[in-house]
């Protein structure tokens, strides 16, 4: 009789071992990128022209005067100095403190980064709700001029700018029907939808083309798998067959590329914050860049490279969930 | 398994799509105004009146510096000595009277009994004295502070100030924002940051709810003022887009707005809000750099700036790029209010392109040159300096006009690097705003490099005076220096335009928005 040995347990699988080889890679690569974020943040906005001492006292303010305040935030040391004290600050958990209002930066951004999270989320949730019909839709049509339409349609929404849509948006739902607040923001789910479902579908008019071409494409080119024609022949259910057959092998470059959009939302979310007078993060980054707050400008930035980082590996997480022919790395 | 969850995914997409139907149906419950078009003005009380500002208030701070949307919240809430009433003219506010030295070198002031901080503590001289100290070394407008030599508080209701010449513009600096009273124990118990968070108030109003940069401020109507205000509950709103500023107004959101779009007027409900232009005291101007490192020869010799001031249709850029509500400038000195006020431009300011060409042509730059025109991006300010441009142009002149942020401008103007600047130069009186562009450490004289011992000897007889006729003919001879020199241009009065939902002179912002007017019972003496 032979011995059996028991396999060594100390040892992962070698699959489980990649993933977490790569899930490593991936945390060295974020923290990377977070470091040279936190670099190009400390250096742009002070090689940007202007002065927060001079932003926050005024052009007419007396020297005397500027020199104090110079003093007082320590900008009066050359800014490897700064580098290495914001640095320390930085290993210690501590952002600094806001120039112009003299709050915590960890508390300014707690207070706004959900706000804007929540428009994320929210239009990410309307966009896909959206997006996946419509592309589902065009995709099965057999009536020749739908696509046709469609790319139309899609290129004529993407070419209107967000802040247009976000005015015309408002005079319509806000001012002529009364059915979104112009002004104001109840934090707080479910409480926060009556703020945000506005500012979420006026950026899905910029979101769902993009998605639903995309989601168009990947299904077009899955319909002519072998696997689907065999689901066809076998007769499953319509929902089983959407899902598994269609959706599910056609979804992953719409989640790595929606993950990637993130990025572009943050942007998209100041111009939309602005217009709808929200308080999220994209309104304070704007105010601390014209007021040259640089401990502000720095924390937010950093948060944001960390945040768009963070979504990525998500993406790149699902969609290898989704299709394991997608590479995480 | 998994299909299960893609239902139950669905149902929470169900569910959320739900709550939006709710918010839609919701959206129409906000609380209107409490005040209307039809209370009559005497008797106009207002429960809650909602402000919208285009900035946050990031500060508190009488001494903090930072701009109007900074002072315009605090100044009703914070104490002072003298408070600007709504027609721009200070009145006596925590004090009762005021003695005068023959000699006008000392000033008595005794505070009114029994005065209070919103938190029941008695207002006490030494905080006057501590405002005035602050401010002091704070060195914003300090020209405004130039002629104190000393302040002390005497017992606990008198300040006693000791001057170096007359000052007839004295009750003007105490009733600026940057003399707001405030208790100098709690600010030296804490630190004057921690205490600007959530200060008392010696005025009409005070802080109820606010956190440093956020959106909202809350004021109350403080119980301890010895007025009472006519506004219980004043919101204060940020909408930093202009248009969504006007749109709130029109949907009834807020009742106020300070700064709109300049195009608002023809957009407007007249029935339901009531849009206006203030008049402010401050004149747009063209100012040269003066200084030796400024590099184009062209503007340094005072003929070219001569033909420039002649050749700009003042008329035009205030039509086209102020829609008409900018008056042209025939002087330095602003107009509203100002009794001095006395034309000193050639021709009125009118545009003389034949005696610009030929002023022109009595320099070595008769067929032109290029020069920088810095101009802070502000709405409408870069489409004015495009309409001056357009006009030295008809004289071979060419301004390269280049808005810039306002933390750009001012860096560039603290730095000296520039040719020329589009601005403003706005006080509260005209020999103060005089003093500005043509006085020693003036802010404008700083920034551009002028020095002429004359025009400060004028201005500092003028400010020593209380000789009405003696001040306008110094102020006059000022003015014609001015010209003379033209290294500042006069271009245009300063204004703002506002929208309102109810009766003017509950409360309002008074130019240059600085200062925040609330009417009380009784209301301020003379007021």
């Amino acid at each position: 009789m032979e011995a059996v040995t028991t396999p060594e347990r100390t040892e992962a699988p070698p699959a489980r071992r990649e993933f977490l080889r790569r899930a490593a890679h991936r945390l060295a690569r974020a923290a990377g990128v977070a470091f040279w974020v936190m670099v190009i943040a400390f250096g742009l906005i002070r090689l940007a022209p202007g002065d927060p001492v001079l932003a926050r006292l005024g052009a007419e303010a007396a020297p005397a005067a500027i020199e104090k305040m110079r003093r007082d935030l320590r900008l009066d040391v050359d800014p490897v100095t700064q580098f290495a004290e914001y640095s320390w600050g930085l290993l210690h958990g501590r952002l600094g403190t806001s120039i112009e209002t003299q709050r915590d930066v960890m508390e300014i951004i707690m207070t706004s980064l959900p706000v804007t999270l929540w428009i994320i989320a929210i239009t990410i949730i309307m966009a896909m709700a959206m997006a996946v019909p419509l592309a589902l839709a065009v995709a099965m049509t057999r009536r020749a001029a739908v696509p046709y339409i469609f790319r139309a349609s899609t290129s004529v929404l993407l070419a209107i700018p967000t802040f247009f849509t976000a005015l015309i948006a408002l005079i319509v739902f806000g001012l002529h029907y009364g059915v979104a607040p112009i002004i104001g923001y109840e934090p707080g789910f479910p409480a926060n939808l009556r703020y945000l479902w506005l500012p979420a579908l006026v950026i899905c008019t910029h979101l769902v083309p993009v998605l639903s071409r995309v989601l168009h494409s990947s299904i077009v080119e899955t319909m002519g798998e072998e696997f689907v024609e065999t689901g066809v022949i076998r007769g499953v259910s319509r929902p089983r067959f959407y899902w598994f057959y269609l959706l599910k092998p056609s979804l992953a470059p719409t989640i790595v590329l929606l993950s990637y959009m993130v990025g572009v939302m943050i942007g998209s979310t100041v111009i939309i914050e602005t217009i709808f007078s929200l308080p999220g993060i994209g309104r304070s980054l704007v105010g601390a860049v014209i007021g040259r707050d640089y401990p502000l400008v720095q924390g937010i930035v950093l948060v944001f490279g960390i945040l768009v980082v963070a979504v990525s590996l998500i993406g790149d997480v699902l969609a290898n969930w989704l299709d394991p022919r997608v590479d995480m790395s | 398994m998994k299909d299960s969850a893609t239902i139950s995914g669905l149902l929470r997409f169900g569910i959320v799509a739900g709550y939006m139907a709710a918010g839609l149906t919701t959206a129409s419950a906000d609380p209107g105004p409490n005040c209307t078009l039809t209370i009559a003005v005497a008797s106009a009380s207002c429960g809650t009146i909602t402000l919208a500002i285009a900035a946050r208030t990031n500060s508190l701070d009488p001494a903090g510096g930072g701009p109007n949307t900074d002072y315009q919240p605090a100044y009703p809430q914070q104490g002072l000595i003298y408070r600007q009433d709504r027609n721009l003219v200070p009145q006596m506010d925590l004090i009762e009277a005021e003695a005068v030295s023959p000699n006008g070198l000392t000033i008595t002031q005794t505070l009114k009994k029994g005065v209070k901080y919103s938190d029941g503590a008695p207002v006490l001289a030494e905080d006057a004295v501590f405002a005035y100290t602050r401010w002091k070394a704070s060195g914003i407008s300090s020209a405004y502070v130039e002629k104190i030599v000393d302040a002390k508080a005497v017992g606990d209701d008198q300040i006693v100030w000791t001057l170096s010449t007359p000052y007839p513009d004295f009750k003007y600096a105490l009733s600026s924002q940057f003399m707001g009273i405030h208790p100098k124990k709690q600010i030296e118990a804490k630190t004057p940051a921690e205490y600007f968070k959530k200060p008392v108030s010696a005025g009409p109003l005070m802080l109820s709810e606010w956190i440093p940069g956020t959106d909202l401020m809350v004021l109350k109507a403080n119980p301890n003022y010895w007025g009472k205000p006519h506004v219980q509950e004043l919101r204060i709103v940020v909408i930093p887009d202009g248009t969504s500023r006007l749109l709130a107004l029109q949907q009834g959101a807020i009742d106020y707005v300070y700064t709109l779009p300049l195009n608002s007027k023809a957009q407007v409900d007249a029935a339901k809000v009531n849009v206006f232009a203030h008049a402010e005291p401050g004149t747009f101007m063209l100012a040269t750099n003066n200084y030796a490192g400024q590099p184009n020869n062209a503007l340094k010799d005072k003929r070219v700036r001569q033909a420039m001031s002649l050749v700009i249709d003042r008329k035009k850029m205030a039509t086209i790029a102020f829609f008409g509500i900018a008056e042209p400038a025939c002087a330095y000195a602003f107009k509203p209010g100002n009794p001095y006020f006395k034309c000193s431009l050639p021709n009125d300011g009118l545009p003389d392109v034949a005696a610009a060409k030929a002023k022109l042509a009595e320099t070595q730059w008769a067929r032109g040159f290029e020069f920088e025109m810095i101009v802070p991006a502000r709405p409408q300010w870069a489409e004015a300096a495009q309409v001056i441009a357009a006009d030295l142009a008809k004289i071979g002149i060419t301004a390269n006009v280049k808005p810039l942020p306002d933390a750009d401008i001012s860096t560039r103007i603290r730095a000296k690097n520039y040719e020329l600047v589009f601005f403003r130069n706005a006080a509260a009186t005209p020999i103060l705003q005089l003093q500005n562009w043509f006085a020693p450490g003036g802010a404008w004289s700083v920034n551009s490099g002028f020095a002429d011992p004359a025009a400060a000897a004028l201005l500092n007889e003028a400010g020593s005076s209380t000789d009405k006729a003696r001040i306008s003919e110094l102020l006059h001879k000022v003015e014609l220096m001015g010209v003379e020199d033209a290294s500042y241009i006069p271009l245009s009065s300063q204004f703002s335009l506002s929208g309102m939902r109810y009766v003017r002179g509950v409360m309002e912002a008074v130019s240059p928005g600085e200062w925040l007017f609330v009417k009380t019972t009784p209301p301020l003496p003379g007021g």
